[in-house]
């Protein structure tokens, strides 16, 4: 099984990733599969965290991958040592597209999701409860909020790339990032009340 | 993680780390299927799935996911939709009958009457010089209806006028 993401990051905003990215535009197969093993778990996990369904989050992530590498090779990418913000911001805008189709054709239960990955021994990190409430109190900001959160923590990004995906000036975002976290805190200790505001059977919260 | 550029509020720092295993868990709840032709690990299927793409002389845009879905199907039966309506209407613009260029005379009552006083003014003066003579002309027809008509010969009659006149 792959490691979990924490693996080392390269330096993928610096001059260490423009040999490879010119390698793989190149049509160099083992630069394009360097890539993939560097990014395609945190676009994965993006897209999971939004989507609650890993079947739908890697299709999005191939398609992701996909007009990446189409993009390199017909010299669609343009934005020399922002390799980073540049992929970022087209998952973000094919998981929305995806939030939005699913708007109208829901499919996917967040609950049956969670009950079926819970178990794992690499979930111990977290208790399920705490997954659980977790998953409610992410629900509960408005979209702003959770992406700036999910873009640093699952698309592991620094809050400079954030700032370029984002089109927001760096105060700004470090101050949306602190107003968002605190909403989440809010949210935690709401949910782990023991005055009936708890966990419900499915995974479902009352507010 | 680049995530230490800046500090995070110490009483966030717990939310901050709540929130960072959680990504933890999404990252790792992609599928493992070994055996799977296509690849026992994500990377594995996703590389598998777009070396191709690197490969190609013709870029393609996306091979696979939601832009082959059937929502989009939606939006393409919808433009086709108004495709056929538009052309069915420039078809009609074009075959329907070609209108008026000059606008049809209408009726003028005043006009009319006009006219038709000049009709009878103009009948009326040709009824006028024969009105006096219709009684001659109702004689001659008869003389000549027995002319015609009588066994009489011409010798005859011309010496019966001549008698008839004194001469």
């Amino acid at each position: 099984m792959n490691a979990v993401p924490d693996t080392p990051k390269p330096e993928s905003d610096g001059a260490e990733l423009t040999p490879v990215l010119i390698a793989a535009s190149r049509g160099d197969e083992s630069a394009w599969r360097r890539i993939v093993d560097l990014y395609a778990r945190r676009v994965f996990a993006l897209a999971q965290a939004r989507l609650r369904n890993p079947e739908v989050a890697e299709e999005i992530a191939q398609s992701v991958f996909a007009t990446l590498a189409a993009k390199l090779v017909g010299g669609g990418y343009t934005e020399r040592g922002k390799f980073e913000p540049w992929l970022f911001r087209i998952a973000s805008n094919r998981i929305r597209d995806e939030q939005r189709r699913n708007r109208r054709h829901p499919t996917t239960h967040d609950s049956e999701r969670i009950a079926r990955t819970e178990g794992r021994p690499e979930e111990s990190v977290l208790p399920p409860e705490q997954v659980t409430r977790l998953r409610w109190a992410m629900g509960q900001l408005t979209d702003a909020d959770r992406e700036v959160i999910e873009l640093r923590h699952h698309g592991q990004m620094s809050f400079a790339q954030l700032a370029e995906v984002l089109g927001e000036p760096l105060g700004t975002l470090l101050a949306r990032h602190h107003r968002a976290l605190a909403k989440l805190k809010g949210l935690l200790e709401q949910s782990a009340q023991p005055d009936g505001t708890g966990v419900r059977a499915g995974g479902r919260l009352e507010a | 993680m680049k995530t230490n550029e800046h500090e995070i509020d110490a009483a966030l720092q717990e939310t901050d780390a709540i929130a960072r295993r959680a990504a933890r868990l999404d990252a790792s709840s992609a599928r493992e299927l070994p055996g799977n032709p296509a690849g026992a690990t994500l990377e594995d299927r996703i590389f598998g799935a777009t070396r191709d793409v690197l490969n190609s002389s013709f870029p393609v845009v996306a091979r696979i996911g939601p832009g082959v879905r059937p929502t989009h199907w939606g939006v393409w039966r919808i433009a086709a939709a108004f495709a056929i309506v538009a052309g069915l209407g420039g078809l009609y613009v074009s075959l329907r009958p070609a209108a008026p260029t000059t606008p049809i005379a209408r009726a003028d009552g005043s006009k009319a009457a006009a006219d038709m006083e000049l009709v009878l003014a103009a009948v009326s003066l040709l009824d006028e010089p024969l009105s006096g003579n219709f009684d001659q002309l109702a004689e001659d027809a008869a003389r000549l209806h027995e002319l015609v008509t009588s066994d009489r010969t011409f010798s005859t009659e011309i010496a019966e006028e001549k008698t008839r006149q004194g001469v």
